[in-house]
């Protein structure tokens, strides 16, 4: 009786013990996640800081002749490839309209900015093209891989065919930007400006920087320092955003998935849109459903509006590093933001839309995956034609035609 | 044809089109099914895109070895012509 009561006694104790350290493991993940979120909050802060670092960088540096250093991108093919290639060799479209953001608060023309903007669309799509790539020695699953990528490309291309002559000819996304800075940045009592609650948070240390760049270094090389440091403060804090969110959404983004299966393209484009703001990341997005297209469990009609989606949804951090923007080019940086997402947005709406124009990205990814799962080489044709040969020839191009 | 006789084949039509569309419901529920099962396991292609150096690799061998059978058969090409 003795020793059946000590193992009862035992048994019980195990459990109490099991308990408690399930209550332990409970509590340190949750300190851990609340530290991953405190972290996530400073690092978006450090985001705001760097891009206002580039806007006051730009005035330390050149004052009021800053506009005449992107006279060398005045070209709309110029403005298009170095988005394009900044946005390739950095691996995230929302970097690169974050330092766009700053580089039009510290002086860089609107009108430069958009074909800039248009371009690191094109960019992004390098990494989920790369992404299909691994999956080369397995024959069906490559092709259905790289045709889920590169329907992007082909989608954004097409986007810039049709916008950037438009933009261009009209200045239409310039204008609805400018309308929609006008109703944040307003003249009126009741604009977003007097709300502004981000200037005292950035103000003090954005000062201190600049007191500090300038105590060390002579002009103008305190301001080429700032601009700099905060350029590498963008790449950095938006990468270990990315990661962290990756872990702590992960829950999150397949609710979203779940919710969006077997509902029709709008929900596709809305899930695409939703996860790409949970995870901070078009390319993380459109790497995502590249494995998924390649396994067969979904279909190129049924990623397609998921990647348009993807567009959508990175916009929300070039909106986001708009607001770290105080004095007056505010307006301008929040203007180039919504260009940003008015473009994409449009793109969407225009491309997808209309079935015509809907099945050109379709079709010419299923023509080209079946090519290249048939020869390898236009795999590297393709990557060195649309990324570096046809960018090369339209800036010659369009040089020798005097734009 | 007897009217009984077409009767019959419309009757066999309407219930292979019935059959028809409770097959293609099953099979819509099958994927549906399957694209709920490939989100859950979705953690593991969360990371696909910080292995672009390894994707490149696999690229790049596969590449090589191509480029090497496309050069041999040439080279014995070349060889056996007269």
């Amino acid at each position: 009786m003795e020793s059946g009561g000590v193992i009862i006694s035992s048994g019980a104790e195990q459990v109490e013990s099991e308990k408690r350290s399930d209550g332990l493991v409970h509590i340190l993940a949750l300190l851990n996640r609340t530290r991953d979120w405190v972290l996530i909050a400073f690092l978006l802060y450090l985001l705001l800081v760097a891009v206002s670092m580039i806007g006051s960088g730009f005035n330390m540096a050149a004052g009021e002749n800053a506009k005449d250093l992107f006279n060398f991108a005045r070209n709309p093919i110029t403005g298009l490839v170095i988005g394009t290639v900044a946005t390739a060799l950095i691996q995230s479209s929302s970097t690169v309209t974050s330092i766009i953001v700053g580089l039009v608060a510290g002086g860089l023309p609107v009108v430069i900015a958009i074909p800039m903007v248009m371009g690191a669309n094109i960019g992004t799509t390098i990494t989920n093209t790369i992404v299909s790539l691994g999956h080369i020695r397995r024959g069906v699953e490559f092709r259905r891989a790289y045709a889920a990528a590169t329907i992007h490309d082909f989608f954004n291309l097409l986007s810039v065919i049709i916008f950037l002559p438009l933009e261009i000819q009209f200045g239409i996304l310039d204008k609805i930007g400018a309308y929609l800075s006008s109703l944040v940045y307003g003249g009126n009592s009741m604009s977003m400006k007097s709300f502004n609650f981000i200037k005292p948070l950035i103000q003090p240390v954005l000062k201190t920087i600049q007191e500090v760049a300038s105590g060390l270094l002579p002009h103008p090389l305190n301001g080429i320092v700032m601009i700099l440091l905060g350029v590498i403060t963008i790449i950095a804090v938006i990468t270990v955003i990315g990661r962290l969110l990756k872990v702590l959404m992960v829950g999150r983004v397949k609710k979203v998935f779940h919710w969006a299966v077997g509902r029709g393209p709008i929900s596709g484009i809305t899930s695409g849109t939703l996860l790409t703001i949970l995870v901070q990341s078009s390319s993380t997005t459109t790497s995502l459903i590249v494995p998924l297209a390649g396994n067969g469990v979904f279909t190129l009609r049924q990623v397609y509006p998921f990647t348009l989606g993807a567009n959508i949804g990175t916009c929300i951090t070039a909106l986001l590093a708009a607001t770290a923007i105080t004095g007056p080019t505010a307006g301008l940086a929040l203007q180039i933001a919504f260009v940003h997402l008015t473009y994409n947005v449009l793109g969407v709406v225009v491309i997808y839309s209309i079935p015509f124009l809907r099945n050109i990205p379709l079709r010419l990814a299923s023509t080209l995956a079946k090519a290249t799962s048939r020869n390898k080489f236009y795999a590297i044709a393709y990557i060195g034609v649309v990324f570096f040969l046809a960018p090369a020839i339209l800036i010659i191009g369009s040089n020798a035609l005097g734009w | 044809m007897t009217d009984k006789t077409q009767k019959e084949l419309e009757t066999k039509i309407a219930r292979l089109e019935q059959y028809l569309v409770k097959l293609k419901a099953e099979l819509e529920k099958t994927r549906l099914q399957e694209q709920h099962e490939a989100i859950d396991q979705i953690d593991q292609y969360l990371n696909e895109d910080d292995n672009l150096v390894s994707d490149l690799e696999e690229f790049w061998n596969v590449l090589v070895s191509d480029m090497r059978e496309f050069f041999d058969r040439r080279k014995k090409h070349s060889q056996n012509r007269p």
